[in-house]
């Protein structure tokens, strides 16, 4: 019985955990193979996922690159600022 | 984000490094050498990072974050030192480790963003962008400062070529 409460909580729990969006603005200064070699080495993304980003990134003003909890959001957030890339997270309600 | 700019040849002198000559005169290269390395010398100064991290109310893990990017930073103005220290550089050669490589080119976009940011303020963003003004109108000083930009810009574009 306390089995049950406790795994019903806990899917609860993760039913209702926000979900977070890396978003990446688009700034003048970096150049548009270096914003593709970073959503490739970051993201993981392949060629073409990376180029589409990046052209909503340029054409758009911003472009969700990543969603999904909060920490793993975290993490792609911090390394694509030390890429200098100007990146938010958005908490999705 | 502004348009490529072309590269010149890549000859690898062996298999650590990555060596190029940039397509640009050596003569501007040796112009704006010094004016990049005052640039990187202020931006090492008064560059913090500006990103936010969650705009809400936990201020010590805002500070640990920034705190934490700071710290980073400075491990990747390092290797563009050494790269900059290199007295070959101001004729046009770039000579990095490729384990460095990605250090320096997150150095030269941190030092681009402090030129855009305090030296080229005649500039819009549109014009950086695309290339189209007529360079010759802007300030004397702005016009040397653009210059190293571009100059900065072909050896991210060189280190990008050899990394992908």
């Amino acid at each position: 019985m306390i089995e049950t409460i406790t795994q019903e909580k806990t899917e609860n729990e993760i039913a209702l955990a926000p979900t977070w969006r890396v978003v990446v603005l688009n700034d003048p200064v970096n150049l548009m193979n270096y914003v593709v070699m970073v959503f490739k080495k970051v993201l993981g993304f392949d060629e073409t996922k990376a180029v589409r980003h990046m052209r909503e990134v340029h054409e758009r003003g911003r472009s969700v690159v990543w969603s999904g909890n909060r920490e793993r959001a975290e993490t792609y957030a911090y390394q694509l600022q030390h890429w200098r890339l100007q990146t938010i997270l958005e908490r999705d309600d | 984000m502004p348009i490529s700019y072309s590269i010149g040849a890549y000859k690898p002198s062996w298999s650590e490094m990555i060596e190029f000559k940039l397509k640009i005169d050596s003569r501007i290269t040796r112009a704006v050498a010094p004016l990049i390395a005052k640039s990187f010398s202020d931006c090492g100064k008064i560059s913090t990072p500006s990103f936010p991290y969650i705009e809400e109310e936990d201020e010590d893990l805002s500070i640990l974050w920034k705190e934490s990017l700071k710290d980073d930073m400075v491990n990747d103005r390092q290797c563009l030192a050494r790269l900059l220290n290199n007295p070959r550089f101001a004729h046009g050669y770039v000579e990095v480790d490729i384990e460095s490589a990605d250090l320096v080119l997150r150095a030269i976009t941190e030092l681009r963003l402090h030129i855009r940011q305090s030296c080229l303020e005649h500039f819009s963003d549109t014009e950086l962008e695309t290339g189209e003004f007529a360079l010759s109108k802007k300030p004397k000083d702005e016009q040397s400062y653009y210059l190293a930009y571009l100059v900065l810009a072909e050896v991210q574009e060189g280190l990008i070529s050899q990394l992908v």
